[in-house]
């Protein structure tokens, strides 16, 4: 019987693969970080991504099918990140799946990264109620969208420039906090206070976001007040991400009128926006749909659980990479 | 025990795909103008399996071309090859691409072959083949590799670095039959073995 999806994440700097039942069960997942090849660089370095994500992938793929003990004939599909992300390190996911495929005579889908993501709160447990609204903030995207069911998005409005993710590295950066900025920001910021008013970059205008204007105020006042409290700058950073966040969640909650508000991204595990998200969705009526931390970042359990869609609605896109595939092209 | 070798050459930005049976290339994918330098893997070799009316799983190893050259394409050719590999439970065996295109001029001259190929300016990929082995390699300055060259009375060149006053290269691809006739210098690993692309020094 086949009834496991082999899902397959390369987009950006980690090589990640699980084993996905339709359900959202997830048999068994392993992610090899680059955290280390790209430290020195301040950055993803495309270069040495692609690099690390040729040598990592077929063990990772070895591991997980002997963890879960499956074999490809219990394989129905495997879905391999086609985009948004890097070109080379999406190449060596989209190749080595093509030849998997081709190999164990098991169709591959090629997954839309960002579908992956609004999945990955299902994984494990069906926690989404639909028509819902989603916001996916991380390192690479920041977008808000409505959802009238599993397959059927509308996207909302995204960033103009920098993701919230890549802020709070950038500006962590300034303040000395070292990398991966977030969790280092928001530790800081726990211990701060926000005194100062840094400007809401569009908080009152639509679902489009920027946030480069934010982070360029930090350096100047980073640059006019040396002497400022490291911490204090990160609790008034944290303030006005979330406000704008927040405004943005709330309009889109108040115009779709969603039974669940859905927060996916790497920025999701910030303690401060699960508590600023959780009173916004108590004061409206509606569920809060968070994923455990674990599936909040890149990961292959939620490009297989995304699979799963493909496969019911018989799309089968084309395994050409797409580096700015957007939400709405599955 | 009947081998059928798949061969994959990608670093030159032209894909292509051979296959062989024991000593001889039996399907060639530079012979058909419509699957030359396709990227989709996939499809031309099987059309290469149709067309000599073989079966996926009947494939005994694989050799693919690991540059120097194109980055992104050696990537994923190798990606795919080791792919293949790794679901047939077969070898991926990697060959150089100097070794390829040093044995291609090899066989029409008796002087040493320079090979010169593109890298990230102001650096070039630089080797010296002779008495049928690569003698020489190094990623360095262009200005470095052509010192090497004019110290050399006569010489084959291959590769795709134009330089004033030194000959243009002749090729820049070998062919699948050259391709063969390098693999069967390899001795044939364990079905685990796969390949990994030259790395390239970062500019
Ligand atoms: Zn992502």
């Amino acid at each position: 019987m086949r009834k496991y999806v082999l899902g397959i994440e390369t987009s950006c700097d980690d090589t990640s693969v699980a084993i996905v039942a339709q359900d959202g069960s997830v048999l068994a997942i392993k992610t090899v970080s680059q955290y280390e090849v790209h430290q020195a660089f301040g950055g993803v370095y495309p270069e040495l991504a692609s690099r690390a994500h040729l040598e990592a992938i077929l063990p990772t793929i070895q591991n997980v099918m002997n963890e879960a003990n499956v074999s490809p004939d219990d394989l129905k599909a495997i879905g391999v990140t086609r985009g948004p992300g890097l070109i080379g390190s999406l190449l060596i996911g989209l190749s080595t799946a093509q030849a998997l495929s081709m190999g164990w005579g098991v169709p591959v889908y090629g997954i839309n990264h960002l579908r992956g993501h609004m999945r990955s709160v299902d994984l494990e447990e069906q926690r989404t109620q639909y028509p819902a609204v989603v916001m996916l903030v991380s390192g690479g995207h920041t977008l808000v969208a409505h959802l009238s069911d599993p397959w059927s998005y509308r996207l909302l409005g995204t960033t103009r420039d920098d993701s919230v993710g890549e802020s709070y590295d950038k500006v962590a950066r300034m303040l000395g906090l070292g990398m991966p900025g977030g969790p280092a920001i928001d530790a800081a910021a726990k211990r701060g206070t926000p005194v100062l008013r840094l400007p809401r970059p569009m908080k009152n205008e639509g679902y489009e976001f920027s946030f480069s204007g934010l982070k360029s105020s930090v350096a100047r006042h980073i640059e006019k007040h040396p002497e400022v409290s490291v911490d204090d700058m990160s609790a008034s950073f944290v303030a006005a991400c979330l406000d704008v966040l927040i405004a943005k969640a709330e309009r889109a909650v108040i115009e779709c009128q969603p039974k669940s508000l859905i927060i996916v991204g790497g920025v999701a595990a910030s303690p401060q926006l699960r508590d600023g998200m959780a009173k916004l969705t108590q004061d409206h009526g509606i569920s809060l749909c968070l994923p455990p931390i674990k599936w909040a970042t890149d990961n292959g359990a939620m490009i297989g659980l995304a699979t799963w869609d493909y496969i019911e609605k018989g799309i089968k896109p084309d395994l050409i990479p797409k580096p700015n595939l957007s939400l709405e092209t599955p | 025990m009947t081998k059928l070798t798949f061969l994959l050459q990608t670093s030159n930005g032209v894909p292509v795909m051979g296959l062989a049976k024991n000593d001889t290339v039996i399907f060639d994918s530079a012979s058909d103008a419509t699957l030359l330098g396709s990227r989709d893997y996939r499809s031309v070799l099987q059309t290469g399996l149709r067309s000599i009316g073989a079966e996926l799983n009947e494939l005994t190893e694989i050799f693919v071309d690991i540059g120097p050259g194109g980055l992104g394409i050696t990537r994923t050719g190798v990606a795919f090859a080791n792919g293949l590999g790794f679901a047939l439970d077969i070898p991926t065996i990697g060959l150089p691409a100097f070794d390829l295109l040093g044995t291609q001029l090899a066989d029409q001259t008796d002087d040493p072959v320079v090979i010169i190929r593109k890298a990230a300016n102001p650096f070039v990929h630089f080797g010296i083949f002779k008495a049928g082995k690569l003698a020489h390699y190094e990623h360095c300055e262009r200005e470095i590799a052509v010192k090497h060259i004019q110290r050399l009375d006569k010489y084959a060149i291959a590769g795709n670095v134009d330089i004033e006053g030194i000959d243009a290269p002749e090729v820049n691809a070998a062919t699948i039959k050259t391709m063969l006739k390098v693999a069967k210098r390899h001795a044939i690993p364990d079905t685990n073995a796969r390949a990994y692309p030259i790395v390239e020094a970062l500019s």
